[in-house]
C-alpha cells in the first residue's frame, strides 16, 4: 500500500498537502488523509487498544487538522509531528476519560508486554535513520526508555508514570525530559528546523 | 498520594522547565497542562525543545502505522465537508487545536 499512498500524493510533500488543507482545498485533504492514515490509525490503535474506538479517534484527529491547518507552521516542524502529535493527543485524551469513566485502572495495561524498542527502529524507512534511531535508543537508560515509552505508547501520565515505574514524580518528570534530550541530540533534530524537505 | 518516598522534596526542587518532556510527550493532563503552557508562552527554552522533542516522537510513532480500516479516508473526508475551518493568523507558540468544549 505504500505505494499508492505515494502516489496519491501526486509528488507533493505532506507540508504542501496541509498548506492547500489550510487554503480548503479538499483534494489535499483527501490525499493529506490517505497518506497519513496507516500512522493516525496506528498510533490512535495502540493507544486505545481497540479498533473501532480507534477509528473514530483517527476521523476526530484529521477534522481536527482540516479545521485547524493554518496553525500549523513548517517553520516550527515537520507536518509528521504536528498531525503526531494532535493524534496522540487525542487518542489520549480519550482513553483518559474512557479510563475514569470505566474506573478501569491501569491493570491491563500493566500486564502488556512492552514493544520492543527494536521494533522501533526497524520501522524506519531509511537505513541511515533506522540505524541512528537503534543506536540513539540504545544511549537511553532503562529508566529514560520505559517512561517515554509508556508516555507515549500507552498514554499514561507523568504521574501514572512515576506510581507504575514507583519513582518520585520528579524523577518521572526528568527522565522524560532527559530521554526525549538525549534522542534529539543523539538524531540531531532541531538544528535544521523543519526536518526534512 | 505516595508519603513514603519522600516526594514533595523531590518536586519543591526542581526547576520550572522539568515538565517539558512529558508536555510534548501529552503526558500531562488538565490544569498543569494550562499552567505548563503559561509557562511555555514565556520560556525561550521550552519553546525551543518543545517542536525538537516532537519531531523525535514522531520518529517513534512509525513504528505504530497499521493498514486503517477500508471506510476511515472516506467517512473522514465526507464529514469534513460539513465542518468549517480557522482562518489563518499567525501565532508564536507551535500550538495544537484544543479539544472542543464537548465531553464523550
Ligand atoms: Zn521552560
Amino acid at each position: 500500500m505504500q505505494h499508492s499512498e505515494k502516489a496519491s500524493t501526486r509528488g507533493r510533500s505532506p507540508e504542501e498537502l496541509l498548506r492547500q488543507t489550510a487554503r480548503g482545498d479538499a483534494s489535499a485533504f483527501e490525499a493529506l488523509t490517505r497518506y497519513f492514515a496507516p500512522l493516525v490509525f496506528g498510533v490512535a490503535l495502540r493507544v486505545c487498544e481497540d479498533r473501532s474506538l480507534a477509528e473514530e479517534v483517527a476521523q476526530e484527529a484529521f477534522l481536527d487538522i482540516w479545521r485547524t491547518a493554518a496553525r500549523y507552521e513548517r517553520d516550527r516542524g515537520s507536518a509528521h509531528a504536528w498531525i503526531v502529535t494532535i493524534t496522540h493527543r487525542r487518542a489520549v485524551d480519550q482513553v483518559r476519560s474512557e479510563r475514569a469513566h470505566a474506573r478501569r485502572e491501569l491493570h491491563a495495561k500493566a500486564l502488556l508486554p512492552m514493544v520492543d524498542f527494536d521494533q522501533v527502529a526497524e520501522a524506519v524507512d531509511e537505513a541511515g535513520d533506522r540505524e541512528r534511531l537503534r543506536t540513539c535508543l540504545g544511549v537511553l537508560s532503562r529508566l529514560q526508555r520505559e517512561s517515554i515509552h509508556l508516555a507515549f505508547f500507552d498514554g499514561l501520565t507523568h504521574t501514572q508514570i512515576s506510581v507504575k515505574l514507583q519513582v518520585p514524580l520528579g524523577t518521572a518528570k526528568a527522565r522524560l525530559r532527559e530521554g526525549l534530550g538525549n534522542l534529539k541530540s543523539c538524531m540531531g533534530v532541531g538544528e535544521k528546523a523543519g526536518g526534512r524537505a | 498520594m505516595t508519603g513514603e518516598r519522600g516526594v514533595s522534596a523531590v518536586e519543591s526542587a526542581e526547576d520550572e522547565h522539568a515538565l517539558v518532556g512529558a508536555y510534548a510527550l501529552n503526558a500531562v493532563a488538565g490544569a498543569e497542562r494550562s499552567e505548563f503552557e503559561r509557562h511555555l508562552a514565556g520560556c525561550p527554552l521550552c519553546t525551543a525543545d518543545v517542536p525538537a522533542f516532537r519531531e523525535v516522537i514522531a520518529g517513534l510513532a512509525r513504528s505504530t502505522a497499521t493498514t486503517p480500516p477500508d471506510t476511515l479516508v472516506d467517512e473522514t473526508v465526507a464529514r469534513a465537508r460539513s465542518v468549517p475551518q480557522e482562518r489563518a493568523r499567525r501565532r508564536r507558540l507551535w500550538s495544537m487545536p484544543r479539544r472542543r468544549a464537548r465531553e464523550g
